[in-house]
């Protein structure tokens, strides 16, 4: 903030609106990544067969998939964690930590109850349920606060 | 950690954006902030005081 900010009236309501300018090119560039790398999924070996059997090699454009997906994970979430203020930041590791509790029990709770689950995937199961934890510690202290 | 964020804020006829603009925080950490549900970092805190140009111990306050 120069001396000149400082004595603007609304210069930080214009600097929030440059503030969510960047975070909605952020949103829109997740949306933008989701599509292309869903659209490229659909050429691509599923994930699931990217470990090849012994022997064999692994198919190149499925890793290349693989690898392009985290890379661009990993820089946009590098991009949302310097966008966001602390606050924000330690709302997201709360969530976090809540969501890695709830996959631990699920995880157990799955062990145990073994076949009799109604689910051809447990494991998705669990990760269904971490994620849903995650959104809702997130949306609970965003509400709260 | 009690704090007179609102009151110096309401002082100066600001907004909890516009307050959260001059920090470069959000609104929601100006809110969570002056509700007291949120202590800020020192980095923060120093912010705070150097926009209000007083010492952070006329900001913030452990003891009441």
């Amino acid at each position: 903030m120069t001396n000149d900010d400082a004595r603007d009236p609304s210069w930080g309501e214009r600097n929030v609106v440059r503030r969510n300018r960047r975070r909605w090119a952020l949103a829109g560039a997740g949306v933008a990544a989701s599509i292309a790398f869903g659209l490229a999924g659909q050429y691509v070996t599923p994930v699931g067969s990217l470990i090849a059997p012994a022997g064999e090699a692994a198919d190149a454009g499925s890793l290349l998939w693989a690898v392009g997906l985290l890379a661009a994970a990993a820089i946009l979430f590098r991009l949302i964690w310097r966008e966001i203020d602390e606050v924000q930041r330690r709302r997201l590791v709360n969530a976090a930590a809540i969501a890695g509790i709830a996959s631990m029990v699920l995880l157990l709770l799955a062990q145990a109850a073994g076949q009799m689950l109604p689910f051809a995937e447990p494991m998705m199961a669990v990760f269904a349920g971490a994620a849903a934890a995650l959104i809702a510690a997130i949306i609970f202290q965003r509400i709260s606060s | 950690m009690k704090n007179r964020l609102k009151v110096l804020r309401a002082e100066r006829n600001w907004s909890q954006a516009e307050l959260a603009g001059r920090l470069d925080v959000s609104r929601q950490a100006v809110n969570a902030i002056e509700t007291g549900k949120y202590d800020p970092s020192l980095p923060l805190a120093f912010r705070i005081a150097r926009l209000f140009a007083m010492p952070i111990e006329e900001i913030f306050d452990d003891q009441r």
